[in-house]
């Protein structure tokens, strides 16, 4: 790794970070609060203060490329920095006083996790509500792709930082060059967002609310203008309209460019696709049969099944009503799902659809290996096949998820949560799904958690995103070494 | 610009990374670990699939490529996949064909053969740039413009010269035909405007590979001398013909003894010795060392950087080697090889001068001067019908040639009437360039 490239990169995009902290600056401005403009601006001057910093200290040369162990470090290096300096307001503004609590709610936001320490979000400012959606809708697509998409001609180092950020098994080029794929993917993204805000407006809900919703949605990040989410605004047409731009987002972006230009096959022949919405339905159908007593109306029923559903598998976390109060088939139906969660592609996390429908076919293989030893078996997934290595890749990624899953959760209980509580907790983060089950439920919040569980858990949420390896590449003696 | 290359392996990533920086380039090929190499190392989309399926073709938008270059390992699948790329809407295919056998003309360029833009033959086209850099010792100073089929040189008139003090005609009509204009202190003349040459004039010399070297050769009057090529394959066997036609002494060094036989009967002319080029008893026994020039050609890296060496070591003055694997030239140079050339870079070079839209296709500056030559595409579709003085090229713009874009020679007439798509070879003050270019685009939007 080269720190010159590094840390001037590292730079440009904290630079970025300053101004987006421009617009809640505006909005606390317009609504006359002078402490969250100071604390805001404050902020941002900060991130440009360290971005100068980090230029000055990096002093690119000409010859300097981003090869793929600075890309890592540039990703890495970034998605550390975003939940310090995004947190910086919420200290200084005082609306969450506590440092760990300040880092955990910035890396929840950038990591589109949704995951809240605050009791009363009604009590927020317009700004900082603003400012929290604004980290989920950045984060989303990623503040990495942003700068590739902006920043002129990086040739194949643009590739690498890309690569490091986009999440999935295998990400698919949808234009020749980097930099045309990024921009392509920004465009559709903020297009898709513009147009989830016309429509929530058009149903009724106020336009600042409805902003937030609509960045914190095709995000699928969570956090909400209103403490009790979107059940708050009690509108059929609202839950339905946020249903559909959760799946939207939960989808691989790449689709949505083949559907400009007319590949409809591509669309829905596309095999991950189908699984996703296979194992959505079924997982509607559980909730739905099982919550049906309390709704009375089948309507109600698939409305709330859906909403509670969709939250969870493409990682949102909104809620309509408290999952954690339905009987234990759908609680355990969604707490399995927090582990998939959405399409490779998308601005979700968890493992991705496409890696359980490998995996799943792999399974399935060396079943039959174990009856005919001699057989031969290819892995067909679509149209194609999976070859052995991505098949070993996809099944490496899942051993480290699960350690990941399993370390993080023992030191959670090890720090007094309840075995429940602690595992949901962590697959929440890590999938950055948001909510967990009992005591970090939709309705309960994490910022009774201790300190140091909430610096694992703010861990988890950005070894998620970055899938992994990405982050802990940086802790790495080996990157390190020139 | 839409770009799709056929084939991910050295050539076609080198071709890949030439063409990224102007191009939207798509790699195409059924290797995965190709695919993976280009992927890492390029900004381009990589594709899996079969170049001759026409459902990867269209995959990969064939329709409307701007350029479709096929470089798979293969012959006839280059030749199939831009057959059907042209046939599925492409608007320009480029195959590579290596089997000589193929082409009617010595070039390595065929134009409009089954329909296919050019199919460019990489054997012929570095034997034609080695002759380029064994040009450079005999002449001085060379460039190559057309893609490779026509060299300009300059030849610096000394007191010893055999023309000093004559007429240009002097040396036969190949001198004069080849002449294109004369350097005389800051102003350049064109063949007609001088009677007879000075000592220290610098004679611009355009014309075939060949040509321009005999030319300058026997101006500088220098007698024959010897050449050693090492490798007797499709390369070795163009670079002895083209080079016995200079009568230089030329033998060639062939390992394969079926070979040596069959080289023996095509090159009546040449010395032909069965022999390994690194086998340092057999080199010397054989003399190589009193060789001018030495060209290491065979498939082998290896065998051509140590026989290179071995050359060197031997005395030969002048040591050149084709080198395959793209990076390996700097290694070259390093240990004192005067010159490399490769598949990927003439390849490269061949295909800017094939691909459309600019009006530049290529330009050099002569040496010590304030002079460049430029090679002017004139567009396909003319306006009306133009003279060359009818252009407006800046004032002291002067014509060199003109090349027809059928059949690469240099016309020489004064001002002859403008075809459409042939290249106008002229010599302008470097002040000039955009003059002189300005005035050849503006007949594209036929302001002209």
């Amino acid at each position: 790794m080269n720190p010159r490239v590094v840390s001037s990169y590292v730079g440009l995009l904290l630079g970025i970070v300053a101004v987006l902290m421009l617009a809640p600056v505006g909005i606390a401005v317009f609504d006359g609060e002078p402490r969250t403009v100071s604390a805001y601006a404050f902020s941002a001057f900060c991130c440009v203060a360290l971005a100068f910093i980090l230029r000055r200290l990096g002093r690119l040369r000409p010859e300097d490329e981003i090869h793929r162990k600075d890309a890592l470090g540039v990703v890495g290096f970034t998605w550390l920095a975003l939940g310090i300096l995004g947190g910086l307001p919420f200290i200084i503004e005082g609306s969450i006083p506590n440092i760990p609590s300040a880092i955990f709610e910035a890396v929840s936001g950038f990591t589109t996790t949704g995951a809240t320490v605050v009791s009363d979000v009604d009590g927020l400012s317009r700004a900082t509500n603003l400012w929290r959606c604004l980290m989920h809708w950045i984060g989303g697509m990623g503040i990495v792709v942003l700068f590739v998409a902006v920043f002129p001609q990086l040739g194949v180092g643009a590739k690498h930082l890309f690569k490091s950020e986009v999440p999935g098994p295998t990400t698919e080029g949808l234009r020749p060059k980097i930099k045309q794929t990024a921009t392509a993917l920004w465009w559709i993204y903020g297009s898709l967002t513009a147009l989830a805000t016309v429509l929530l407006v058009l149903a009724g809900m106020p336009l600042f609310d409805a902003i937030c919703h609509a960045m914190s949605t095709l995000g699928t990040g969570g956090f909400s203008s209103k403490g009790a989410s979107v059940g708050a605004f009690q509108s059929p047409t609202i839950d339905w309209i946020i249903n559909a731009f959760m799946l939207i987002a939960g989808l691989n972006f790449g689709l949505y460019y083949g559907l400009l230009r007319r590949k409809w096959r591509t669309f829905y022949r596309n095999y991950e696709l189908r699984f996703y919405l296979t194992v959505n339905l079924v997982v509607i159908g559980i909730v739905a049969v099982s919550i049906f007593e309390k709704h009375g109306t089948w309507s109600d029923t698939i409305r709330h099944a859906t909403f509670q559903t969709l939250a969870v598998t493409t990682t949102t976390g909104f809620m309509t009503e408290d999952f954690d109060t339905y009987p234990n088939i759908a609680r355990f139906a969604l707490f399995c799902c927090m582990f998939m969660g959405a399409c490779a592609g998308s601005t979700a996390g968890g493992l991705k659809a496409s890696r359980v429908f490998v995996l799943g076919k792999v399974v399935l293989r060396e079943l039959s290996v174990v009856v005919r030893p001699h057989q031969v078996n290819a892995i067909r997934v679509g149209n194609g096949t999976v070859s052995q290595d991505v098949a070993r890749g996809i099944a490496t990624f899942f051993a480290a998820y699960f350690f990941l899953f399993a370390i993080a959760s023992f030191i959670l209980v090890a720090l007094d949560l309840d075995l429940m509580s602690a595992m949901s907790a962590t697959i929440a983060c890590l999938s950055s799904v948001g909510p967990g089950l009992d005591a970090v439920g939709p309705t309960q919040n994490f910022g009774f958690i201790h300190g140091a569980g909430k610096a694992v858990l703010c861990l988890c949420m950005i070894a998620g995103r970055l899938e992994i390896f990405a982050l802990f590449a940086i802790f790495s003696a080996r990157t390190w070494r020139r | 610009m839409r770009v799709l290359i056929l084939g991910a392996g050295e050539v076609g990533r080198h071709l890949a990374r030439s063409l990224s920086s102007d191009a939207n380039v798509v790699l195409l090929d059924a290797d995965a670990h190709a695919l993976a190499i280009a992927e890492d190392e390029l900004d381009v989309l990589v594709m899996e699939g079969n170049a001759t399926h026409r459902d990867a073709l269209e995959a990969a938008e064939v329709k409307g490529a701007d350029l479709v270059i096929s470089v798979a390992g293969e012959d006839a699948v280059n030749v199939a996949a831009c057959v059907l790329a042209k046939n599925l809407g492409a608007r320009r295919a480029v195959a590579r064909v290596d089997d000589p056998g193929f082409y009617r003309g010595p070039l390595g360029v065929e134009r409009g053969v089954a329909g296919i833009d050019a199919c460019v033959c990489a054997s012929r086209l570095v034997g034609v740039d080695l002759l380029r850099l064994v040009n450079r010792v005999e002449v001085g100073w060379t460039s190559t413009f057309v893609g490779g089929a026509v060299h300009v040189g300059v030849v610096e008139i000394g007191d010893d010269s055999p023309v000093a003090g004559g007429p240009i005609g002097r040396l036969g009509t190949e001198a004069a035909s080849i002449t294109r204009a004369v350097l005389r202190g800051d102003s350049i003349r064109l063949p007609s405007e001088v009677t007879s040459l000075e000592a220290g004039d610098r004679v611009i010399l355009g014309g075939p590979p060949v040509g321009v070297a005999g030319v300058a050769r026997s101006m500088r009057g220098r007698g024959s001398n010897r050449v050693v090529v090492v490798g007797g394959g499709d390369v070795g066997l163009q670079l002895a013909r083209a080079l016995s036609a200079l009568t230089r002494e030329v033998s060639i060094v062939e390992e394969s003894r079926d070979r040596c036989e069959a080289l023996a009967s095509d090159l009546p002319k040449t010395t032909i010795l069965h022999g390994n080029g690194t086998n340092l008893a057999f080199l010397r026994e054989e003399q190589i060392g009193l060789a001018e020039t030495a060209l290491a050609v065979t498939g082998s890296d290896e065998v051509n950087l140590m026989a290179s060496l071995l050359s060197n070591e031997l005395g030969v003055e002048h040591t050149f080697a084709l080198v395959h694997r793209p990076g390996y030239s700097s290694v070259y140079a390093h240990l004192g090889i005067d010159g490399t050339t490769s598949a990927h870079e003439v390849l490269s070079s061949t295909l800017q001068w094939l691909l459309p839209g600019r009006t530049v296709v290529s330009s050099s500056t002569l040496p010590d001067s304030d002079w460049s030559v430029l090679e002017l595409r004139v567009p396909h579709n003319l306006p009306r019908q133009l003279r060359v003085r009818d252009l407006s090229l800046g004032a002291s713009t002067r014509l060199l040639g003109v090349l027809p874009s059928t059949d690469p020679h240099i016309a020489s007439e004064a001002n002859p009437v403008l075809q459409g798509g042939e290249h106008l070879l002229v010599a302008c003050p470097i002040r000039d360039r955009r003059t002189a270019e300005r005035g050849v685009s503006r007949l594209e939007s036929g302001t002209g």
